[in-house]
């Protein structure tokens, strides 16, 4: 059952595919290039043709602001609490130059590396990198080990301590499993921004930039090829999907 | 057979033997009850965390894992190197390996997230993962450990023993290597990524591992009201000595390599000299309890004749401590050092960036650290109690006088 | 229209072989963890057998005692999924979720929801496949109950109540929400049928 179930969701996928193809063709390019990602047929998979990506401008980056953060607590559930057993999947860090003595302010959250050390250890697979380079923990294989945890050069990931209630749907979450930020992937199936990158453009701040690193026609794309940025950590070459600019 | 494979050793002792088994008893019952309130609480009633998120349950589940591969060790020489007197102890090193390994995998499952999805874990391999690997290797030395001891006890499969003997020998380096590589294959942290973490490993493997075998031996003589034959005494001793002295030599190499080629300063200064109970750990717990006075004490030449405590029993009891120190050093102490994100820079964020991390372990942290040294315990009482692992040297017992050293 | 074919094969387990295969089969658990007690001795033997190796013999007492323990605990355990149905706890009482039909035909659903909800997971997670048909929360979405707006927060709860009844071990709610999002919390002022299991 399940086999045919399959192949019939295959050439749907298939169908769609093409479709799409025969749009890009007709459609002059720009006129495709609408937000920020294309949304894609729900039958259609993460495919490895992109793969997404952020670009952080910390010199646009608000000392003190942190609406990312709180965006981010709404769009996930998370309580916003700090204590050293709460989850944070993004944070502002103040970075100060022990030379100089310039602060400055940025967010760090899962850099969803392209080599992902936390995809490497998961001794069940629960770590998982998608197609599109989106990394993800499958709740449903985690064991609640934290060899992730321990293997992040970021410190992007979180235990959840406690049972969990009223999560929301989009975004289960639980006691047990180890979780990080996702870049709000239920949102990018849908065409749309991460939350955080959607609240720092509305304060105007516009730091974060987020879009398909392979896609020429991207705004990240071109601002990457014409701005010098950075990896944190470029030592243990990751090949981050989130890069720095301004530091 | 009967005869060959059990004795029922100090007959008599049957109201003791009842009370080392209840003794372990609640030693696990206070695990499995840390167990299931964690279980169903969180992990918010310990004081793990998510800065150090492998606390004190990691720390003796690692030891004991180590330690159980340095069991074997005993064995290995018998059958490796076909020395006989320990030969003789082959069965009872390989008991006291599995009896370790069992309690240090129980801990480490007790304490998981999902406990309830360990079939996941025994399904899905991630082969990229050193933790699988790992997985792996506890389940076919459970396997290869348990046919050695098979092979060692019935007669009929003797031929059999030197091989299996090798296999085990060369199984346990790869699980030896294999857990210290799960420290080493941490890139990020200062404190973990280095290539010398799996061979030091290896080598605090033996020591722990004979360390823990002589204790065991020592108590089971006494039970029996033997006395082990003080040639062999002072030959483990010596064995021991060298195999401390190796952990310290490593020690010392892994420090300086770190401070000289590895320019981590910043986590040796730390761990060195400031950081507070990791270094008091790491002076007096890992380099005196647990390296300076055991060799002491095994190097002084005792007078004939009885004393109170043996040395024999003593400094292995000292390394097993300065083992524990170790491990907290390592585990706990690697992961409260704070990670570093921009070389040269300060960092500060509302999650612990740049400051160092407190770790305060909880009674349920304490319940399951040792609800897992009881699981090794109870195993070894029951195993000893029911099967024949006494050595069996040409010991007459009368004859014998009451020597200790 | 809202026959209540949805659930009226929930019946006697026996009498309704589509009714929720996992009902028949803790019936079945049960019956058989019965049947064992008879044949206590075969278990015996073999045991009895295998003491020659293990030789416990020492204490001919704790191994006779420790077979019967052993017995009885296995007994216990296997029997507990079954406690309800041997109970004889009245059938669960569904609510109708909301809309005309489920998804599919619902004996369907009935028998195969576990591996739907399991392939459509796997899917979603690790591929990033976004269809609704069999998601989860789609489910809540029509069978959150009219109480508490949840599918799982009382016993009267629609994936609760079954469940509970089967004694199949639900872990879904530990992550998932249990009640539909906010856009989506907006009931379709469908009137709600309650329907009657066989035991009425
Ligand atoms: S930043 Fe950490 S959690 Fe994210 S992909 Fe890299 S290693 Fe994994
Ligand atoms: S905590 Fe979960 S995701 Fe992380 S390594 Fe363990 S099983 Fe994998």
């Amino acid at each position: 059952m399940s086999d045919s179930m399959n192949s019939k969701l295959e050439d749907r996928r298939d169908f769609l595919k093409a479709g799409g193809l025969v749009a890009g063709v007709t459609l002059a390019p720009g006129l495709l290039f609408y937000g920020v990602a294309q949304s894609r047929a729900p039958e259609e998979g993460a495919s490895s043709r992109q793969r997404w990506g952020m670009l952080i401008d910390t010199t646009k980056c608000g000392d003190g602001c942190s609406d990312c953060v709180t965006a981010c607590n709404t769009e996930n559930g998370l309580s916003g609490k700090t204590g050293p057993q709460d989850s944070q999947w993004i944070r502002k860090v103040d970075v100060k130059d022990l030379r100089t003595g310039y602060v400055q302010s940025l967010p760090m959250m899962c850099q969803h590396c392209d080599n992902p050390p936390c995809v490497d250890v998961c001794p069940t697979g629960a770590s998982m990198k998608r197609a599109d380079g989106i990394v993800l923990v499958d709740r449903h294989a985690c064991i609640g080990c934290r060899y992730c945890m321990m293997a992040c050069p970021y410190k992007a990931r979180s235990f959840v301590h406690e049972p969990m209630h009223d999560q929301k749907p989009d975004v289960p979450r639980g006691k047990g499993c180890v979780e990080s930020c996702t870049f709000c992937v239920q949102r990018v199936d849908k065409g749309e921004q991460p939350a955080c990158v959607e609240a720092c453009d509305a304060k105007g701040h516009k730091a974060m930039l987020f879009g398909d690193l392979k896609d020429p026609q991207s705004a990240i794309f071109k601002a990457l090829k014409s701005t010098d940025s950075v990896e944190v950590r470029a030592d243990l070459a990751l090949d981050t999907g989130v890069r720095y600019q301004g530091i | 057979m009967a005869h060959e494979v059990c004795v029922n050793q100090g007959g008599g002792r049957t109201v003791e033997f009842f009370a080392l088994l209840g003794l372990g008893g609640v030693l696990i019952l206070g695990a499995l009850f840390a167990f299931f309130t964690l279980e169903h609480h969180g992990h918010v009633l310990t004081g793990m965390n998510n800065q150090i998120v492998w606390g004190l349950p990691h720390v003796v589940a690692v030891f004991l894992i180590v330690s159980a591969s340095g069991a074997l060790n005993v064995a290995s020489i018998g059958s490796v190197f076909g020395k006989d007197v320990y030969k003789k102890r082959a069965p009872l090193s390989g008991m006291l390996a599995l009896a370790l390994l069992s309690g240090g995998l129980g801990v480490l499952v007790l304490d998981l997230g999902r406990p309830d999805r360990l079939i996941v874990a025994m399904t899905h391999y991630n082969f990229h993962s050193i933790f699988a690997w790992n997985m792996i290797f506890y389940n076919g030395f459970f396997a290869i450990v348990g046919l050695y001891l098979v092979t060692l006890m019935e007669r009929k499969l003797k031929y059999w023993s030197r091989p299996v003997g090798f296999l085990a020998f060369f199984w346990r380096l790869g699980l030896t290597t294999a857990t210290g590589s799960i420290f080493g294959f941490i890139v990020a942290r200062a404190g973990y990524n280095s290539a010398l973490m799996a061979p030091m490993f290896i080598i605090m493997s033996f020591a722990y591992g004979l360390a823990i075998f002589m204790v065991v031996q020592a108590s089971m003589y006494s039970w029996n009201d033997l006395t082990l034959d003080l040639t062999i005494r002072r030959r483990m001793k010596k064995l021991l000595a060298v195999f401390v002295g190796a952990s310290l030599y490593f020690t010392v190499v892994f420090h300086l390599t770190n401070l000289y080629f590895a320019k981590q300063w910043d986590y040796e200064q730390f761990i060195l000299l400031d950081g507070g109970i990791f270094t008091v750990l790491f002076w007096v717990g890992q380099v005196f309890i647990g390296a300076v006075l055991p060799l002491s004490l095994l190097f002084i030449n005792r007078s004939q004749g009885e004393h109170l405590v043996s040395f024999s029993v003593l400094a292995p009891l000292f390394v097993v401590v300065g083992g524990l120190c170790q491990m907290y050093v390592t585990i706990v102490g690697g992961q409260a050092y704070p990670l570093t994100l921009f070389p040269g820079h300060e960092v500060r964020s509302s999650f612990y960036d740049g400051v160092v991390h407190a770790y305060h372990p909880g009674i349920y942290e304490w319940l399951l650290g040792l609800g897992g040294i009881g699981i090794a315990f109870t195993l070894t009482v029951v195993a000893v109690r029911v099967f024949k692992f006494l050595p069996q040297d040409d010991f007459k017992p009368v004859l014998m006088r009451r020597s200790t050293d | 229209m809202n026959a209540p074919e949805n659930l009226a094969t929930l019946g006697s387990p026996p009498e309704h072989p589509q009714g929720a295969g996992r009902v028949r089969n803790a019936a079945e658990a049960a019956t058989a963890t019965l049947g064992t007690k008879k044949h206590l001795g075969r278990p015996g033997v073999l045991l009895q057998r295998m003491n020659g190796m293990a030789r416990v013999a020492n204490l001919p007492d704790l191994g006779k005692w420790f077979r019967i323990v052993a017995c009885l605990g296995a007994m216990a355990f296997t029997a507990i999924p079954s406690m309800q149905v041997v109970a004889g706890v009245d059938l669960p009482k569904l609510e109708h979720g909301k809309g005309d039909k489920c998804v599919d035909d619902v004996a369907f659903i009935r028998r195969h929801h576990p591996d739907l909800l399991k392939h459509h997971r796997d899917e979603t997670v690790r591929l990033g496949i976004r269809t609704t048909k069999y998601s989860l929360k789609k489910c809540v979405e029509c069978h959150a109950g009219s109480k508490t707006g949840s599918v799982a927060s009382s016993k009267e709860d629609f994936c609760v109540a079954c469940h509970r009844y089967a004694g199949a071990k639900l872990d879904c709610w530990d992550c998932h929400a249990t009640k539909p999002g906010k856009q989506a919390a907006v009931p379709d002022a469908k009137p709600v049928l309650p329907l009657h299991g066989g035991s009425k």
